[in-house]
């Protein structure tokens, strides 16, 4: 035991002068390893900030929600419309379809804003949709930030219509995020067919209802019947694309794992390979003594270790004081990910990235077991 | 078979590249000082590494006494003093340190080591230089600092490759008489140098040159 710690105290005794000596090789390990792990912590945030995002959209919009939009068909074309199709959705939830000229109105601040046109059918889904009893067909603005039940003078093309503010719900995000949309009944829109429109089809499905199954049996409809241009959104389709994330995630873990341990056994081995070159003479004079080569790996693991450990927990705070900045800069919703709720960068979050650091700390030192393989007698003269 | 009264070089070969240093190489040696002489690059110091453990035999043996019967690591935590031409010290420790962490790996007490460390330092004259790094010693200092590193742990073989090369007849004069009278019992003391200054302490000499072909005594001479 007292060899033990004798042979310990040396070896530290040994390493400290190193990096006193050339403190230049110590920088350049640690900086190396901070910015290798700074970039997996990193990624794996940006994981976590896109899930989060996608749960928030699901969250915002509901799982029972569906979308399906196409362009009306054209004079040629000889197929039903969405509506003619889709109208038995009512008895399964709310149904509201509806169509959105390609032209749009123009408000009295001159702001421009989407035209959504709706018939009879529209209004027991609008009725639904607004919490109104019974809606009479008239011009109205679903708009946030405009006093309610104000009038609102719009035009659309040449035509003006007032018409009167209404708080949207959330699910109109679906349609046109925070935007304005001014709604005006098929019976007011002669004229406007000469723009040409996309009709759309916006269904909640009751609670009893899989959805899932009627996104299928209705995409099969749609191919049956011709629509070879559509698209079918729904928040139940995202649930898959949450599993999908989660997927990338673990393979770009997997890696870039593994070449962050790549990159480390290269730089980290062959710094230690030069230092064990440079420190040969003392080390064969150890063995001399009899003392096992595995003191004299473990000198160089250690070292590597410490270097590696000092890195991932440098890396980790500057990861959480960047975090903010970094994320902002690249355009993602910072504020879904709060830190002290969830924080990535813990480091019980992160036993994967420390043992790899581990697992490469033990690789780093492979070629330097090997020279240590090299007889005594042919180092010492 | 290995006994406790002597070392056996059984037809030992061993070559650096392609040329043999020795081949079947066979020699008992006594406890007691042997000396052994020669030219340079005669494999001098080749067999007291091949005796240490140091360098492995591509044919043949080396039999110890006992109990470590062939170089172990064991052997040379426990049973062997290896003085080397050069490097012999560790650079970061002091002289104290140096001595105590071969002690330790010997596995002898804190308080034996600290009785051997100064009555060896006192007899070598270093005593004043116990705390001092190796780094700020001449190199006769060093040479008796790694003669005492060796003796710390009373070792059963004591193999000194060159130790008074380059020393002056003061030093020289140390180190003759530790050797005479600071040996352990039945040590066997293997010295390999060409200086003719330690002949008269040796039981045994061997000479390496004889085993020279005359071409190679004709070359040595040229």
């Amino acid at each position: 035991m007292r060899s033990l710690i004798l042979i310990f105290v040396y070896l530290s005794k040994d390493i400290f002068k190193r990096w006193f000596e050339t403190p230049g090789a110590v920088f350049a390990r640690v900086l190396i390893a901070i910015s290798l792990c700074l970039l997996f912590l990193f990624m794996q945030a940006g994981f976590v900030l896109t899930e989060k995002a996608v749960e928030k959209k699901i969250e915002s919009f509901g799982l029972n929600t569906m979308i399906l939009r196409s362009t009306k068909m054209s004079k040629t074309e000889i197929r039903p419309s969405l509506d003619q199709l889709l109208s038995s959705l009512s008895e399964v939830g709310t149904y509201l379809p509806f169509s959105s000229l390609y032209v749009n109105a123009q408000l009295s601040n001159e702001k421009r804003v989407k035209v959504i046109i709706y018939n009879d059918h529209s209004i027991p889904g609008l009725n639904s949709l607004m919490g109104w009893d019974g809606m009479q067909e008239s011009v109205f603005l679903a708009a946030y930030g405009y006093p309610e039940a104000m009038k609102e003078r719009v035009k659309v093309s040449k035509v003006f219509f007032d018409a009167e503010v209404v708080k949207p719900p959330r699910i109109m995000r679906f349609i046109s995020l925070n935007d304005p949309l001014l709604f005006i009944p098929e019976s007011m829109a002669h004229g406007f067919e000469r723009f040409s429109v996309q009709e759309s089809v916006l269904f909640l499905s009751d609670d009893s209802v899989d959805l899932m199954a009627i996104i299928e049996s209705t995409e099969a409809l749609l191919k049956n019947e011709g629509f070879d241009r559509y698209e079918l959104t729904s928040p139940v389709k995202w649930v898959g694309e949450l599993d999908g994330i989660r997927e990338v995630r673990k393979n770009a873990q997997a890696i870039g794992g593994g070449f962050v341990g790549l990159l480390i056994v290269l730089i980290f081995g062959s710094i230690a390979v030069f230092e064990y070159r440079q420190n040969i003479f003392a080390t064969a004079l150890f063995k001399s003594f009899g003392l096992h080569t595995i003191h004299l790996m473990a000198r160089y693991w250690i070292e590597g270790l410490v270097l590696l450990f000092i890195s991932f927990f440098g890396a980790v705070q500057f990861a959480q004081v960047f975090h903010r900045m970094v994320f902002k800069l690249a355009g993602f919703e910072v504020e879904l990910l709060d830190l002290a709720i969830f924080n990535p960068y813990q480091i019980s979050e992160n036993f994967f990235l420390l043992s790899l650091l581990g697992v490469a700390s033990l690789v780093a030192i492979l070629p330097i077991c090997i020279a240590l393989r090299k007889p005594v007698g042919k180092v010492l003269g | 078979m290995p006994n406790d009264e002597r070392i056996d070089c059984v037809d030992i070969s061993f070559r650096y590249g392609k040329e043999f240093v020795f081949d079947s190489f066979s020699h008992s040696f006594q406890s007691g000082i042997t000396l052994i002489k020669g030219y340079s690059g005669c494999g001098k110091s080749t067999l007291l590494k091949l005796i240490a453990g140091y360098l492995s035999p591509q044919k043949g043996r080396v039999l110890l006494p006992q109990p470590w019967q062939k170089p172990s690591e064991k052997f040379q935590r426990e049973g062997l003093g290896f003085v080397f031409q050069q490097l012999n010290l560790l650079p970061l420790a002091n002289l104290t340190g140096n001595l105590n962490l071969v002690a330790s790996l010997a596995g002898i007490s804190r308080t034996v080591t600290k009785e051997r460390s100064s009555d060896l330092l006192g007899k070598l004259g270093l005593s004043e230089l116990s705390k001092k790094k190796p780094g700020s010693l001449s190199g006769g200092q060093q040479q008796r600092a790694a003669i005492a590193r060796a003796l710390i742990k009373h070792p059963k073989v004591l193999l000194l490759d060159e130790p008074t090369s380059g020393l002056d007849d003061d030093n020289t004069k140390v180190i003759k008489q530790l050797l005479c009278t600071s040996l352990p019992q039945n040590c066997f003391c293997i010295l390999s140098s060409h200086d003719h200054r330690l002949e008269d302490i040796a039981d045994e000499i061997i000479d390496f040159n004889l085993r020279l072909p005359v071409e190679r005594h004709l070359q040595e001479v040229v």
